[in-house]
């Protein structure tokens, strides 16, 4: 009965559109992972589909199966393994260059990613509890200890990229639960002097972007040489041609090459000459801009922003603040990988290392994501009101 | 309920920021696929595409009956794409273990891929021909590929020599572009890798114009543009330029001589060796005494220009490079030697041509003659005329006559007859050799030496003192002696043939260097007196005895004048000689390091080269060499 009501319920205009964007990216990854592995061109673009279809059984059983609102007890022991998963991850064996990966034996497990999820709950669950006290200091502080806590962990693996997505849920969702605004532009206002900064000092380092970073670097910066060079090479690439920089160069050459209409699929010379690292993974919008330019470009960022939209809606619309914030928190998720994803394939962010939501090649981001999808849908067939 | 709007509120800020930074995301991909896509398009094309270039074949180099003397055959190279390689020390000793060379050792892999400056370009490891397992190799290395990273196999031509040493020196040899030779890469297009000519006449053909068109051995390379990957492997090829062949060079030279030149000049050189174990070098040339054509030209220690093709191997570095025996020296016209009595042909013609004797005018040869500074000889030879005197080269008779015209007509004789003078033939190394005059004297020495005093006159007129000469020198001055006194330009080249069509580039004309002046009748007198050295009573009357041919000819034996020598005992070995007597066609000449005798060592190697120009039927050099009379 209830199961049946709600399903009518869906909002399956974003479902539809989620899998539109699904099939996107089947079509992108063939043509892009057609090189990765010798012998096996589709090798890639199959286990991809396996991942999807786990994520998307997933993503209904979560919108149908469990209630966002009475799982407060499982969500706080959530939050508490998540911790002590980051703690102790910090303790494995280095894998390329870092401490982020359980090594199951058949599998390597990643407990950043599905801990954005739980945070996102957690937090949600946090705020929604001090709508009235939030705006004492003490609650503020609490807040950001709450979520600095994990982001923090994420940091030292080291894991930037991830860390900043954590942050950024964390400033989505203080803002929707209800920080003063003031509060918040001087926050903002505060950390954008600092990164300006932090680039003039970098900017005064690299003779104005023109030559590489010294290997060390002075103690006050917390990161390793190569970490903040991925941080300002897109100031300008040819600081470091042939390393760092050799990427987005790569990808910017890739994407302005594409023009209007794009190479077409599968005929992009950047792409399947294999200049453009990472193409099926982080690089993959470029794949886009290649083969497809601005016109499939523009067209995929729209259906994202699609998405986005309907999932503010949601948002808007949710029964409680509970779900609202949750619903904020995966907005603020998706959104933020995305700009920092594509804008770092254009050259306008840093390379974070942060792939691009439903598109790149990957399966615990695929069904992190899906997993994401099916927290809105939850929040969506409990809501209020019908949409339409 | 208060909060709730404001809830509201705020996630439309947020999604509004949200569509600010898609906006500014779409502002950027127009300013990169719309109004910069040509700049990038540009730059993927020049990721994408690769000018490769394809040498171009060198010309071939035949002799005077089309015989090949150089060619080009195809090879395999392989060789490794230095700044694609991870694990250098991996590759070299798998590369080594595969090629199975042992002069190619893990290590002299590394020493080459390391010595590169210029890591894009690939390092020649190896070139082998195909049908000298070029083609088994490759189809394994073809199966190994992908343990093999970075290591590229092409075909390419490479320059082979199919007769060996056979006129090594002057063929000359070929070389990777060295340090030093940059320059012709930017002045003449060149490539990095390309292979150069580096002596003789791969040297000096390499690049010449002739009528306004190229006529050199060096040809145009091609281009070809290709599709690649990032791995730098060829997808698809898009637009070729084919190369155009190098022209192909017809000689003067006649392989069938020059081989029984070579042939004789070493069994001679290991047969004297057994009484003079100094004797290990020499030289001859045979010259067309009408055109200035070299027929054949040999030097001994003898060079296999094979051997430089493929880079030297050490064990045949060791042999090329050997300070003692210089075996890459081409010694016919690189090296220098006293004439010894070869140079009384010079006092001769001065005398007569002055007009202080005639061909009667006698001269007693006894002990009381022998008065110092004057020069001795070994036995009394009594009263003597021209051709008596120099059948039996009488040091007593020249000395004489030479002090008669004197020091100034000797060397005025001796530069019209071309010595002291390259002869700027084309060939690599050419040396000018010394003509002491009193000029020269008073420049290069101080004191009682910077006079020109008699005895230099003395020495002089029998080619001893400082005359210093080359064997080609030598020739052409015996050429110009029996063609009636026209000193013609030695030359080699004697057309330049089109490979691509066969058509005829250019055809040589013989040029004359000097009208020399001296008149008929003199020099009709100094070819009778040397056709008297061959007859009975003439120092070489022994060996030429039984040659059908009548000839010309002197011998001459000259104390080498080096630091360390034996003045009593160590001799080079000279001889010249033109033939036919009558109507002179050839000019020889023949230095035989510490030969002794230049008759029983040059002599022995021109009676041989003559029997195979008349086309005679040669007699076996005797194991007894002839004793000479001198």
């Amino acid at each position: 009965m209830e199961l049946k009501r709600m399903t009518k319920k869906v909002d399956w205009t974003f479902v539809l559109a989620l899998l539109v964007l699904l099939t996107v990216d089947l079509i992108v990854l063939t043509s892009a992972s057609i090189n990765v592995v010798d012998g096996q061109p589709y090798y890639i673009v199959k286990k991809q589909l396996l991942w999807i279809t786990g994520g998307l059984v997933l993503m209904a059983l979560v919108t149908l199966f469990w209630d966002y609102r009475n799982s407060e007890k499982v969500v706080h022991w959530l939050y508490l393994i998540a911790i002590v998963l980051l703690i102790g991850v910090l303790f494995m064996p280095e894998q390329k260059g870092a401490h982020r990966w359980y090594d199951l034996g058949f599998t390597d497990l990643q407990p950043s990613e599905l801990g954005k999820l739980i945070m996102i709950l957690a937090f949600a669950y946090f705020l929604s509890k001090r709508e009235k006290e939030m705006w004492e200091k003490r609650t503020l502080l609490t807040a950001i200890l709450f979520m600095m806590l994990p982001a923090a962990l994420v940091f030292i693996e080291p894991d930037l990229g991830t860390s900043l997505v954590y942050f950024m849920i964390f400033l989505g969702m203080v803002w929707v639960g209800g920080i003063r605004p003031r509060v918040m532009v001087i926050a903002l206002g505060v950390i954008a002097v600092a990164i300006l900064l932090f680039f003039t000092y970098l900017g005064i380092l690299t003779d104005g972007f023109n030559k590489p970073l010294p290997d060390e670097l002075p103690g006050f910066i917390p990161l390793k040489s190569y970490q903040v060079t991925r941080l300002i090479i897109f100031m300008n690439p040819y600081m470091d041609p042939l390393n760092t920089g050799y990427h987005m160069i790569q990808s910017e050459v890739a994407i302005g090459s594409g023009g209007i209409f794009g190479k077409g699929w599968e005929q992009g010379s950047q792409v399947q000459g294999d200049f453009l690292p990472e193409h099926h993974t982080d690089f993959i919008f470029s794949v886009v801009g290649e083969e497809f330019g601005f016109a499939g470009s523009i067209a995929l960022l729209g259906l994202y922003l699609f998405i986005l939209w309907r999932a503010a809606k949601i948002a808007i619309n949710a029964k409680d603040p509970l779900g609202r914030l949750i619903v904020t928190g995966v907005v603020s998720m998706l959104a933020f990988q995305l700009f920092i994803n594509v804008g770092m394939t254009i050259g306008i962010m840093p390379i974070t290392g942060i792939p691009m939501p439903f598109l790149s090649y990957g399966g615990s981001a695929m069904m992190v994501n899906l997993l994401a999808m099916g927290l809105i849908l939850n929040v969506q067939v409990r809501s209020r009101e019908e949409i339409f | 309920m208060a909060q709730k709007p404001n809830q509201v509120q705020k996630v439309k800020i947020l999604a509004l920021v949200i569509v600010v930074l898609f906006a500014c995301l779409g502002v950027r991909l127009f300013y990169l696929q719309v109004i910069n896509e040509d700049t990038y398009a540009t730059l993927s094309e020049n990721n994408r595409f690769r000018i490769l270039s394809i040498p171009a074949r060198r010309g071939n180099i035949y002799d005077t009956n089309m015989q090949e003397l150089a060619i080009s055959k195809p090879v395999f190279s392989i060789s490794v794409v230095t700044d694609q390689i991870r694990d250098k020390d991996a590759l070299a000793i798998k590369l080594s273990q595969l090629l199975s060379d042992p002069a190619i050792t893990a290590n002299t892999i590394l020493d080459k891929i390391n010595s590169n400056d210029r890591d894009y370009e690939p390092v020649v490891i190896k070139r082998i021909l195909y049908d000298e397992g070029g083609i088994s190799l490759v189809s394994k290395l073809e199966e190994m590929k992908d343990q093999l990273p970075g290591v590229l196999i092409s075909e390419e031509p490479m320059r082979y020599y199919p007769n060996g040493t056979l006129a090594g020196h002057l063929l000359g040899t070929v070389g990777l572009i060295s340090k030093n030779e940059k320059n012709l890469i930017a002045d003449y297009g060149y490539l990095t890798n390309e292979w150069i000519g580096k002596s003789g006449l791969e040297k000096t053909q390499e690049r010449v114009t002739a009528n306004n068109q190229d006529a050199g051995l060096r040809g145009q390379n091609g281009m070809e543009q290709v599709e690649i990957d990032a791995k730098s492997t060829a997808v698809r090829t898009v637009s070729t330029q084919a190369p155009v062949s190098g022209n192909s060079l017809v000689l003067t030279i006649d392989a069938g001589v020059q081989k029984v030149m070579e042939d004789s000049m070493a069994e001679t050189i290991s047969k004297l060796q057994e009484r003079y174990p100094k004797c290990k070098a020499g030289s001859a040339v045979l010259l067309n005494v009408k055109t200035g054509g070299v027929i054949a030209m040999a030097s001994y220690p003898t060079m296999d220009p094979n051997d430089f093709s493929n880079g030297l191997s050490s064990d045949k570095a060791a042999y090329y490079w050997s300070e003692d025996l210089k075996p890459t020296l081409n010694r016919a016209v690189s090296a220098t030697y006293p004439p010894g009595s070869t140079f009384k042909m010079v006092t001769a013609t001065a005398a007569l041509s002055a007009g202080v004797i005639d061909g009667n005018t006698t001269v007693t040869c006894s002990p009381s003659m022998w008065v110092a500074p004057r020069a001795r000889c070994p036995k009394a030879h009594g009263a003597v005329n021209l051709k008596k005197a120099l059948a039996v080269s009488c040091n007593t008779y020249f000395q004489e006559i030479g002090y008669r015209v004197g020091n100034d007509a000797l060397y005025e004789t001796g530069l019209k007859f071309g010595f002291g003078q390259k002869t700027n033939i084309d060939l690599t190394g050419e040396v000018a050799g010394l003509l002491p005059s009193e000029a020269w004297k008073n420049e290069n020495f101080s004191g009682w030496e910077q006079t020109w005093r008699n005895y230099d006159t003395f020495y002089m007129s029998m080619g001893q003192g400082y005359n210093s000469f080359t064997t080609l020198q030598l020739a052409n001055y015996v050429a110009t002696i029996a063609n009636g006194g026209h000193r013609m330009q030695p030359y080699l080249v004697d057309q330049v043939v089109s490979s691509e069509d066969g058509s005829l580039i250019y055809q040589y004309q013989s040029k004359v260097v000097q009208e020399t002046g001296f008149s008929d009748s003199v020099l009709a007198q100094v070819r009778e007196a040397m056709h008297a050295v061959a007859q009975p009573g003439g120092t070489a009357y022994s060996i030429f005895a039984a040659l059908p041919v009548e000839l010309g000819c002197k011998t001459g034996t000259a104390q080498t004048g080096l630091v360390g020598d034996d003045k009593d005992k160590d001799y080079h070995g000279i001889f010249v000689a033109f033939a036919p007597y009558d109507d002179p066609q050839v000019a020889f000449a023949c230095v035989i390091e510490y030969g002794y005798h230049g008759g029983s060592s040059g002599g022995v190697i021109c009676k041989s080269v003559l029997e195979q120009y008349f086309g005679l039927n040669p007699e076996p050099i005797p194991d007894q060499l002839p004793e000479a009379q001198e």
